[in-house]
């Protein structure tokens, strides 16, 4: 009706206060987010973290202990087989039935999907060069990787959902998978999550990313938001600084780390009153860097912050 | 914040029950068994009634303490008798009357029960007796040649036929009860076999081929119908005819005799025993000789016409009876001795030969310790339908509806103890619910009531999941970056 | 259909079980004919068709073991593999999918030890094969058996799938099946009773198999 605001789109993933827990142990903690349709959302987080289990909640392999998920729009436990049609899972490790061929893994898969597109399977087992009649357990890790993404793109889904897809393969292997893995399936309309830990790879494909950082999702933005607000001041000082200056805690330092005579503050949102905090410490000079991902990422969820030593031989020759 | 609660279902929650109950009985059933075997057992002693080959009537005494055991020989004043090779202290022959016993095949019997034998051809044949146990059991012989493994024919009331009898013209058999029942229906082999196999059915001469061998008699057998009749059956020819027709027969048995205890005239030189069978109809005992052809007759006693009672000839045209009755203590049963003559005319009576325990099933001197292995109200009262009744409903001479009633009211304080104990569990886990809000339902604690300690081990430990409340995220302002996506 | 690609590729994962069981039966059923395969003396060929403790105890307890192996078989090897998180993510509900692996299971574990026996059975009845009675009526027992292993299998289904401690609770279930199997196989009487309490144990056993399958984490 004339005046009324169009109807909001609705985000093909979305996650509301998502828990579970383990021997008391939160290993999702409520954990909300969602993601548009579309998008390419990069899911971060170190090992343990709780990527997985965030993801296999969404797709209900797990029940969570609160909370709820959507696909599509629809209540993940609420999925029928027409719901459940339109998503893809490759799950961890990609889980095939390791003595079948990929000829009998694509027969047995085909007569789930009324929407099984065979031309497109064709054509993606031919980019890949895959020998049909070879069992899965012979083939590499990269190419069970294939197969997996072959099966789960046959079917046309709207939403892939991926959990760790390169994970166990080498750099050329995970780069070239990844590569395939945009080519083939992105489209207008397609959503991909994907949870990894390879902070390159994410960066080379994902629009958005979450990061997860002991069970609580802690970041979940755009790429260039994400890399723009992590900032790194460099304080440099005439002497040592183990454990003797510190940086005072003030909202939007994630951490410090005294490296010899450097002192390296890791900020959110580098302003005035950081700067003059600085200042007040009296440096010799302060540098702001920016970094990539990898190190934005590294330092935003680093949990070791404690200064490096100064070893004996690293001293001046008069201090000894 | 949500609710803890407790994850179950009813399925997973019964199975997981009965299962605990299974493990822990046979659990409990191991560990008092190797308990038990390290304690010192009780002192036994167990007296029977003997006869020697002369005929002289004995206590067998056999004593024993854990793994220490000894047996001996006693007359019936005490006295200690030794006793050598020759002598072979026997049983007397157990010969049971026609009471009216409770028909404890109250549900059919699914298989027909197949009793397998050889005769004495020179080419020996496999014989088949088959016994449907229905109302009234029935029975018929089929019979194979091992070489060829065909059928060569049947054997029927009317004899033999090339056709399976008709229901008219198989055998109607005694009922069936208990492992040795063709002990008494069916007399192929001088030496008495016992049928022991699975269900007690099967017969162990069905294990690879037939063992036994139809020598008795050297070419019949008998059977005894269940119109207490006797039929003697060819096993040459297959013909049935029927064997002292003028008989009411109550029980049969294979018996020998040895030279004492038949008519000097009888025995030739070279023989020392005579085989023949020994029946028991109404009023006499027949014992009939089946090489000479002769028979001897006692008149049983009418004190003793409706009992049981086990028998031996003696020689002098005597005859000796073992009797037994429960004494005022039901715990207790005494064995008593008759002798007669032949006309039935009491010739002695010892009375309380031996005195012993009767080592019956007692159900009610046991009902705590069965509690200890199934200390549950409903794993108890279960224990309780299936227990068998058949001692007590013979001894208390009641139906075993009755006896297991019987039972039942004897063990009310055990389940009274088993209600409140499981009451008081649930009670507990009551609390527990409450005191960390997990929510819990009625029926589970009507289930911790019933099943006593298992039901509240498998609620409280397995199928209980205490989802706790959620942890507050500790924050970190100006750290996280969350934002929103933009629509589109 | 989705149906047949489970049950072949079902099939398929339980030949190697398949190959074992089916050689025994053979062993014993070619036994019981007359036939001493590799000289092994499992039975004999004068026992009593369907009378003897050939088809009373070992068959039935061979057969037990062959309905562990099955139920446990097809719910460990997809644990092992993580092969369920690729199956429950296939567009049909996870109790269809279960009831067809189950009926498969089924299907293998009745056919091993029914095909075989009718076979005996229809050649025991020829006259001159077998010096000894064969009564239809005395395969009763043997199909009751067979039938009732049923429990065990699903037992075993069931302890595969539950997620819990092997030396916790994680066996009950199957416990509760082979003390019922024990009892309620080896009685002679109340046929029709023991029948009705087998089919009802049946759907215990598949209510808490549906249970678990909603109420499992699977990961």
């Amino acid at each position: 009706m004339i005046g009324e605001s169009p109807p909001k789109p609705v985000p093909a993933v979305e996650a509301i206060g998502l828990t579970k827990l383990y021997d008391g142990r939160p290993v999702v903690n409520q954990v909300s987010f969602q993601i548009p349709t579309g998008c390419v959302y990069g899911f971060l987080g170190c090992n343990g973290a709780g990527k997985s289990t965030t993801t296999k909640m969404l797709t209900g392999m797990v029940i969570p202990d609160s909370g709820s998920a959507r696909l599509l729009g629809h209540e993940v436990s609420d999925f029928n087989a027409e719901i459940r049609e339109r998503i893809a899972y490759i799950a961890e490790g990609h889980p095939l039935y390791s003595w079948m061929t990929i000829k009998e893994a694509v027969r047995f898969t085909r007569p789930f999907y009324k929407r099984w597109n065979d031309r497109l399977l064709e054509q993606v087992l031919d980019h890949f060069e895959l020998p049909m009649k070879r069992k899965i357990r012979r083939l590499s890790k990269g190419q069970q990787a294939q197969v997996s993404l072959a099966l789960a793109i046959a079917p046309q889904p709207e939403l892939l959902i991926m959990d760790d897809p390169t994970l166990g393969l080498d750099t050329v292997v995970r780069r070239e998978f990844l590569e395939s893995m945009i080519q083939i399936i992105q489209r207008q309309g397609r959503t991909i999550m994907f949870s990894s830990h390879i902070l390159g790879d994410v960066e080379r494909v994902a629009d958005r990313i979450g990061i997860m950082v002991d069970g609580v999702l802690r970041v979940d933005c755009a790429i260039d938001e994400f890399k723009q607000n992590i900032g790194k001041m460099v304080l440099e000082f005439d002497r040592p600084v183990n454990g003797s200056t510190s940086f005072p805690d003030v909202p939007g330092v994630v951490g410090t780390r005294s490296v010899l005579n450097q002192l390296e503050v890791i900020v959110v949102n580098i302003n005035d009153e950081h700067r003059r905090l600085a200042e007040e410490l009296k440096p010799r000079q302060i540098e702001v860097q920016s970094m990539n991902l990898e190190d934005s990422f590294l330092e935003y969820t680093r949990t070791n912050r404690k200064s490096v030593p100064v070893f004996v031989d690293q001293l001046p020759a008069e201090k000894v | 914040m949500s609710t803890p609660v407790i994850r179950k279902s009813w399925p997973v929650v019964a199975l997981l029950t009965v299962g605990l109950i299974i493990a822990y009985v046979f659990g409990a059933i191991i560990v008092s068994s190797i308990v038990s075997s390290f304690l010192p057992g009780p002192y036994r002693h167990q007296k029977s009634i003997v006869a020697t080959g002369s005929g002289e009537i004995l206590i067998q005494h056999y004593e024993y303490l854990n793994s220490d055991y000894e047996q001996y020989y006693t007359d019936l004043d005490g006295e200690r008798k030794e006793i050598t090779a020759t002598d072979s202290p026997q049983s007397l022959t157990h010969l049971s009357s026609l009471k009216d016993d409770e028909d404890y095949s109250s549900e059919q019997y699914r298989r027909r029960l197949i009793f397998a034998f050889l005769d004495r051809e020179q080419r020996p044949r496999k014989w088949y007796f088959i016994v449907e146990n229905d109302k009234p059991a029935t029975g018929y012989f089929e019979v194979y040649d091992p070489l060829t493994n065909r059928r060569l024919f049947f054997v029927g009331r009317q004899g033999r036929s090339e056709t399976r009898p008709t229901k008219s013209d198989v055998f109607e058999l005694p009922r069936i009860s208990g492992d040795y029942y063709l002990q008494s229906v069916l007399l192929i082999n001088e030496t008495p076999y016992y049928i022991n196999g699975i269900h007690g059915t099967i017969p162990s001469s069905s294990w690879g081929s037939a063992t036994r061998t139809g020598s008795l008699f050297d070419t019949f057998g008998f059977l005894r119908s269940g119109d207490n009749r006797v039929w003697q059956i060819n096993f040459i020819t297959g013909e049935v005819s029927p064997f002292l027709p003028e008989l009411r027969v109550h029980d049969m048995k294979q018996l020998t005799l040895n030279r004492e205890q038949l008519p000097a005239d009888w025995t030739q030189a070279d023989r020392r025993t005579e085989s023949g069978i020994i029946v028991r109809t109404e009023d006499a005992l027949v014992w009939y000789s089946l090489h000479e052809e002769k028979s001897l007759r006692a008149a049983i006693p009418k004190s003793l016409q409706q009992e049981d009672f086990s028998a031996r000839l003696q020689g002098d045209n005597r005859v000796v009876y073992l009797t037994s009755s429960d004494m005022e203590n039901q715990q207790l049963r005494e064995l008593n001795l008759l002798w007669t003559d032949f006309s039935g005319d009491t010739i002695d009576e010892k009375k309380g030969v031996i005195t012993q325990p009767t080592y019956q099933q007692n159900f009610q001197d046991n009902r705590w310790t069965a509690a200890a292995v199934v200390p549950g109200f409903l794993p108890f009262a279960s224990l309780l339908t299936i227990m068998p009744v058949d001692d007590l409903a013979q001894r208390e001479e009641i139906t075993q509806a009755e006896a297991r009633w019987l039972i039942v009211r004897q063990s009310t304080d055990v389940l009274l103890t088993l209600l409140v104990i499981g009451g008081l569990l649930a009670a507990w886990f009551y609390r527990a619910c409450h005191a960390r809000s997990v929510e819990f339902s009625w029926m589970g604690l009507a289930w911790i009531v019933l099943m006593g300690p298992f039901g509240y081990i498998i609620l409280r430990c397995v199928t209980w999941y205490r989802r706790p409340a959620l942890q507050p995220i500790e924050s970190r302002p100006g750290i996280d970056i969350i934002s929103l996506p933009q629509a589109g | 259909m989705w149906s047949l690609a489970l049950i072949r590729k079902e099939f398929w994962q339980l030949l190697p079980l398949q190959i074992v069981g089916l050689g025994l039966m053979m062993l014993y059923v070619f036994s019981l004919c007359g036939f001493q395969p590799l000289n092994l003396s499992v039975a004999y060929p004068t026992d009593i068709p369907f009378f003897n403790y050939t088809t009373a105890n070992t068959i039935p307890i061979l057969g037990g073991c062959l309905a562990i192996l099955l139920g446990f078989w097809q719910t460990l090897s997809e644990s092992y593999r993580g092969t369920w998180l690729f199956l429950w993510h296939r567009p049909v509900s996870r109790m269809h999918v279960t009831m067809v692996k189950l009926l498969t299971g089924l299907g293998i574990l009745w056919g091993i030890l029914v095909l075989p026996m009718l076979v005996y059975a229809w050649w025991a009845s020829i006259p001159g094969n077998v010096p000894a009675p064969m009564l239809w009526e005395n395969t009763a027992m043997y199909w009751k058996s067979c039938f009732g292993l049923s429990m065990v299998y699903l037992s075993s289904f069931l302890c595969g799938l539950r997620q819990a401690r092997w030396h916790g609770s994680r066996l009950l279930p199957l416990i509760v099946a082979v003390a019922a199997a024990f009892t309620l196989l080896s009685t002679e009487y109340l046929y029709t009773a023991t029948l009705v309490l087998i089919i009802v144990i049946d759907c215990l056993f598949l209510a808490a198999i549906h249970y678990q399958l909603t109420h499992e984490d699977f990961s």
